[in-house]
């Protein structure tokens, strides 16, 4: 009995640290900062660096 | 015996056996092929690069690519990014299994070490390890920072893309180490779980699934915005959190060996 909840106790740990993963993910994909680090900025910017493409918008 | 020795002990076995010797030089060897290629590739295409404005650079067409064939598909050697899914978990393996197959866990316990001194002793160690086969890696495209013009900061959100998959691949190496007896049984896991996290996304696109869960746990969907520069609070708490489960895995599974003797 002492062993079936000590597995049990194990398994609600690793189940408990899922979800709080799981979460902290959900929460990480809705509050997203992104953050270009290229000095031409990606594609379709013209090739100006995004801090610059930033300020002419 | 402190967290600080364990993760001395952990180097000093790192350094002092031919296992981390005989992989470091292999890997650099082969990257340092696939970065000649790469060279020789950019060298080529340098004339009609020089037309184009904003056209890609060394860094774009070299130094980055050399990280991961995510970039040029599969026409080249393996990338860093390849090889590190097979080479951490053959470094890893032993760390936690070993230890148990030859009964110096109990040891270790007996000598009032708690379980997360030795996961993170263990885990600090790799890691040292690991940042140092990178920074050998590095100075392959740094060697021509003089004679050619680098966009850093793609660079520096390329290598923070690789320390963070380096840095996830040991946790797991850990975990699947912390489970088992046998070291081949924890490196078969290790490479089979970030296998599955590699092409799951691939896997699903396969048969026409574009599901958002399978996008978020594929590890290539975190990993490629940062190699192109791109460094989101999304992808990098994606590697934070894998490597935090993994790492809370091992220690609980290693307190509960503690606790049973």
């Amino acid at each position: 009995m002492h062993n079936l909840f000590r597995r049990l106790d194990g398994w609600l740990f690793a189940l408990l640290l899922l979800v709080a993963a799981g979460a902290l993910g959900y929460l990480s994909t809705r509050y997203a900062h992104e953050s270009d680090w290229t000095a031409k900025g990606p594609p379709g910017r013209g090739g100006l660096p995004a801090a610059l493409s930033a300020r002419q918008a | 015996m402190t967290f600080f020795a364990v993760m001395r002990l952990e180097l000093r076995r790192l350094f002092v056996r031919p296992l981390g010797w005989i992989l470091a030089a292999l890997t650099l060897v082969e990257l340092a092929w696939r970065y000649v290629l790469l060279l020789g590739n950019f060298l080529g295409a340098q004339i009609h690069l020089a037309a184009l404005p904003g056209g890609p650079g060394f860094t774009d067409m070299v130094s980055v690519p050399l990280f991961s064939s995510l970039l040029t598909g599969g026409m080249l050697p393996f990338g860093l990014t390849e090889l590190a899914l097979v080479i951490v978990p053959l470094l890893t393996m032993s760390t936690l299994a070993g230890e148990r197959n030859n009964g110096t866990l109990s040891l270790m316990f007996g000598s009032g070490l708690s379980a997360w001194s030795i996961v993170y002793g263990k885990y600090l160690a790799l890691l040292v390890w690991l940042l140092l086969w990178l920074l050998l890696i590095l100075a392959m495209p740094l060697s021509l920072a003089h004679a050619t013009t680098f966009d850093w900061g793609k660079l520096a959100a390329a290598t923070l893309g690789m320390v963070l998959l380096l840095a996830a691949l040991a946790a797991v190496g850990i975990a699947c180490s912390a489970f088992t007896e046998h070291p081949p049984i924890a490196a078969t896991a290790s490479i089979l779980l970030v296998l599955a996290l590699f092409i799951m996304q691939l896997g699903a696109q396969a048969v026409g699934v574009n599901n958002g869960l399978i996008n978020w746990l594929a590890l290539p969907s975190h990993l490629e915005p940062l190699l192109r520069g791109l460094v989101s609070t999304t992808d990098v708490l994606w590697f934070v959190l894998l490597i935090v489960l993994a790492l809370a895995l091992a220690t609980r599974r290693l307190t509960a060996d503690k606790e049973r003797g």
